[in-house]
């Protein structure tokens, strides 16, 4: 990962010492990507932007204990964010959010709308029952587009695990669908069925 | 494997194309908090008294930024116009587009920052949503067409405001102040466009209003209820129906009875009560005629009601 003024050494030894533009510019460059990270696994924008105050303020709690990364800043970055987003949904009740915060625009159908949004649900509901794990990896890999050893000090483990996880995440996910798939084409030959 | 491994990613990267952008707002008060709090932690290495700080600190830290944000905008503001202070006073009578209107949005909102009492806060939420819903109806009857994010911030004070009635210790006496003047509004925006062709931003803020006025409705007596429906909507987001039904909404107009027939339907097919939203908008093109007003079956009556009188 590139940074605008400073190599990724040099930032870390900055931040560690507590360097207030080091650590802004870790945080203009890095914090978009957390938002978006968190917001596919929570769907909500409050939410995620908590998700990114939290994950910030954690690792300046970390540096001023004199402890936080001495290499791979990002990857250690959001397994904080990761961590908060399993926390999240350890907890017993979901937080009470508001009403979506725009209308929807008339260019896009409701039907349009809805479909596109079951899909994600459906995609984001099948994600979240993988293991918190293959969750990490496979979000890191094919929407971060990062390369596995990056993913790898991310979650704190060996190429070839993350390769593993990657496979067995996949495999998971895709009978997650099929199965969803199947039910719903035995739904709906069943409706058709009674509607004779 | 390969083109399985390639339909999932891409359903994957669909996720992506939906992430709303962050509000601009709470990005920047986030990344300046950050920044305060780095500073902080460094002062703490050489200077203990900071730890003192506490969630105080960053309350007030949001409310410096906006007042910091206000007195930018009204410098710039008084260079341009060779003004003053007084543009803050003279923002209150300004409408949406006008170069002094965001100075009105701040200020507002600030001063609600600033009320501490929440009873006072929801009173002032209250006095808002009200100027919102009058700057529509100034653009309306001025045969403009107010513009989305007119209608959205809109959307948003009344969010807001049922939010703070349900922070009150007692909060039904608030609901039911806010149902009055949201009661108001929805009669007042079907009186303008009575005997006019609905425009699809109408129908559009008549499903909202209505929505709303439905979920308290049945909120009043359940306001656990209530919050749940807040919550479900923003989940899923679909109970506000723009542009679909307008069609069916206008053939409707002028049918009296077919529309109650229609209703019913429409409830039918839904399976149930949970998708409210189009029977809200039928109940609306019933109010329209002042024939149909009180008849949509079941939650939506009294709203229909209210738009018949």
């Amino acid at each position: 990962m590139k940074y605008m003024t400073y190599t990724e050494t040099e930032l870390i030894t900055k931040a560690r010492q507590l360097d207030v533009d080091a650590l802004t510019e870790i945080y203009d460059e890095i914090s978009p990507g957390i938002y978006r990270y968190a917001y596919r696994l929570l769907g909500d924008q409050n939410l995620a932007e908590d998700c990114v105050s939290e994950t910030f303020s954690r690792f300046l709690n970390k540096l001023s204990e004199k402890k936080g990364p001495n290499q791979y800043l990002r990857a250690y970055l959001y397994r904080i964010a990761h961590n908060w987003i399993t926390d999240y949904y350890r907890r017993p009740l979901p937080e009470e959010s508001g009403l979506p915060e725009v209308l929807p625009s008339p260019a896009n159908s409701p039907e349009e709308l809805t479909s596109v949004h079951l899909e994600n649900e459906r995609i984001r509901k099948h994600i979240l029952t993988l293991p918190a794990l293959q969750q990490q990896v496979i979000l890191l890999k094919f929407l971060e587009e990062w390369d596995n050893k990056e993913i790898a000090k991310s979650i704190n483990k060996s190429v070839g695990a993350v390769k593993a996880i990657q496979n067995r995440g996949f495999k998971k996910l895709k009978s997650l669908l099929e199965e969803e798939n199947e039910k719903r084409y035995e739904y709906h030959s069943v409706t058709n069925e009674e509607l004779g | 494997m390969k083109k399985d491994t390639n339909t999932i990613q891409s359903q994957m990267k669909n996720l992506d194309n939906n992430i709303p952008p962050r509000n601009p707002d709470k990005a920047y008060a986030a990344r300046v908090n950050f920044i305060r709090q780095a500073k902080i932690q460094r002062g703490n290495v050489t200077n203990p008294a900071f730890m003192r700080l506490t969630v105080w600190d960053r309350i007030t830290q949001l409310k410096e930024t906006k007042l910091m944000k206000l007195a930018g905008i009204v410098t710039i503001i008084a260079l341009l116009l060779g003004g003053t202070g007084a543009s803050v006073a003279a923002a209150q009578a300004s409408m949406p587009g006008d170069l002094l209107y965001p100075v009105k949005i701040l200020s507002e909102d600030i001063r609600l920052d600033l009320t501490a009492n929440e009873e006072n806060q929801f009173n002032l939420a209250m006095k808002f949503t009200q100027r919102r819903f009058d700057e529509i109806q100034t653009i309306l009857e001025e045969e403009g067409t107010p513009s989305e994010e007119m209608m959205a911030t809109y959307q948003n004070q009344i969010k807001h405001n049922l939010e703070l009635a349900l922070e009150l210790d007692e909060p039904e006496e608030a609901i039911e102040e806010f149902q009055g003047m949201l009661q108001n509004q929805n009669q007042i925006m079907t009186q303008l466009k009575n005997g006019e062709e609905v425009e699809p931003y109408q129908f559009q803020m008549q499903s909202m209003m209505q929505y709303h006025l439905e979920i308290i409705e049945k909120g009043v007596q359940n306001l656990q209820m209530l919050q749940e429906q807040l919550q479900h909507q923003y989940q899923f987001g679909e109970t506000i129906e723009p542009i679909q039904n307008q069609q069916q909404f206008q053939n409707e107009e002028g049918l009296g009875d077919q529309n109650k027939n229609n209703g019913q339907d429409e409830t039918n097919g839904n399976n149930g009560q949970e998708n409210q939203g189009p029977n809200t908008s039928d109940n609306g093109g019933n109010g329209s005629n002042g024939s149909g007003g009180g008849n949509g079956d079941g939650s939506g009556s009294g709203n229909g009601g209210g738009g018949g009188k």
